[in-house]
């Protein structure tokens, strides 16, 4: 490494910058830095992450729901569609995201499609009181928000460069299933994907494993249902696969594995 | 371009936060949400009162996300000081049932109320184990930096040392803690 590079790494200034303790000129001389040394932007990126890490430590396990809480807490207006819809960059594996992100739209429209039914069956009947039907327009309104949330949120995961898409193929046990992992090995995050899988039989379900160091690693329980679903976090992983596990998951893989991609 | 190749995912993540997109505002809760959750819970010290202003907090990066400049720090950066300003803003309401300061959260802003300082009170071993194993003048400055969002020369004052100590201890104390991390 440059030593000149190496000195202001050492001199501490990165870490008061990521601790926000410059002032504008030192932090525009940090950005000029970051720009002209990649070691310099890994150093930041290392020490925001060691902080990361140290405070989510002495975080408590936030309540279920809190995040929906949260999303719908942030307001509605202003979404822009066209911007996440626009870029096409020839990547083959955008055959995955636009399968995807067509069966969310699918999805949408059909949600839509039950929220203006329901509003035309209703007037055509005339005699719903006004407050339980805007009161069931206003769940299903709910509802197509939810879903148009999921949606959204998918298509960022799906158009980020950063993760990989790893394909998963049927295996012997059921040659037809299909799925996807999106995986960001720098953040860790896992989504999973069921494209096409059966509903598991009564008392089983689906486990998602990520293969490390040749050893599987749980990435938790799969929920059936559209869109991606968030799994445990990995950071190294060279393969992922599903098992069929006996309800609530085992600690090594135990069922027939049903579907399999690696990276 | 060598301009092109920076942080792309925080850059492109703010672009689409800048344009509305409430996808990428699920994907920054994915991201941060146990940090802040963690610089806010080390302030308020209630699970409950630290998940409102977490909320709170999201809902504040959401409106004010067109105001977040990065030529003037990290994304984190400024996130965290959103949470530390609202943590502290919440416990003043709550203690002295005083109206909410209107505050600022330029970067470069960081007014603090000396009244709140953080719990260090770790209830769950695995934790303490981690927490341990920082020299306790590692901790302490971290926690004066990060948490309660000293500047330098208060928390030399604070601490007692020289400003030059605690511009080298930072670094060494950062270190530490990357590597206990691994």
């Amino acid at each position: 490494m440059n030593p000149e590079v190496k000195e202001y790494i050492e001199s501490g200034i990165l870490e008061t910058y990521v601790l926000g303790g410059l002032n504008a000129a030192e932090c525009k001389e940090v950005e000029q830095m970051a720009i002209l040394h990649a070691e310099i932007r890994d150093e930041i990126d290392a020490i925001e992450r060691g902080l990361k890490t140290y405070s989510s430590a002495q975080a408590p396990a936030t309540s279920s729901g809190l995040k929906d809480k949260i999303m719908s807490a942030i307001d509605n207006d202003g979404i822009n569609v066209i911007n996440i819809i626009e870029d096409g960059d020839g990547d083959p594996r955008n055959r995955y995201r636009w399968s995807i992100a067509a069966s969310i739209l699918l999805l949408l429209s059909m949600g839509l499609n039950i929220f203006l039914y329901n509003r035309l069956g209703n007037d055509e009947k005339g005699v719903v009181d006004a407050n339980i039907r805007a009161h069931k327009a206003d769940s299903v309104k709910k509802q197509v928000l939810t879903a148009y949330n999921q949606a959204m949120s998918d298509m960022a995961i799906l158009k980020d460069p950063m993760y990989k898409m790893v394909e998963l193929k049927g295996q012997a046990a059921s040659p037809d299933s299909k799925a996807m992992v999106c995986w960001c090995p720098d953040s860790k995050l896992v989504y999973f994907a069921a494209e096409k899988m059966k509903d598991p039989p009564k008392g089983m379900q689906y486990q998602l494993w990520a293969i490390v160091n040749g050893k599987p690693v749980s990435e938790g329980m799969i929920t059936m249902g559209n869109g991606l679903h968030k799994m445990k976090d990995v950071g190294d992983a060279t393969a992922f696969a599903v098992t069929l596990e006996k309800e609530g998951g085992s600690d090594t893989p135990h069922g027939d594995m049903i579907v399999m991609g690696a990276i | 371009m060598v301009t092109a190749s920076i942080n792309i995912k925080e850059e492109d993540l703010v672009q689409q936060l800048k344009s509305r997109n409430e996808g990428a505002m699920s994907v920054l809760y994915d991201n941060y949400s146990a940090a802040l959750m963690g610089v806010i819970f080390r302030v308020v010290n209630d699970k409950e009162s630290a998940e409102d202003v977490l909320q709170e907090v999201f809902v504040k990066i959401w409106k004010s996300i067109s105001t977040y400049d990065r030529t003037k720090g990290r994304l984190f950066t400024w996130m965290v000081n959103i949470a530390r300003n609202a943590a502290i803003d919440s416990m003043r309401v709550k203690d002295y049932n005083l109206k909410k300061q209107n505050r600022s959260i330029d970067n470069s802003v960081r007014t603090i109320n000396r009244q709140y300082s953080v719990s260090t009170q770790v209830d769950h071993i695995g934790l303490k184990t981690f927490i341990d194993k920082l020299r306790p003048e590692y901790k302490i400055l971290i926690d004066k930096l990060y948490f309660e969002g000293y500047t330098q020369e208060e928390a030399a004052e604070e601490l007692n040392i020289p400003l030059g100590t605690v511009k080298t201890r930072i670094r060494a104390a950062i270190n530490e803690l990357r590597e206990v991390m691994k």
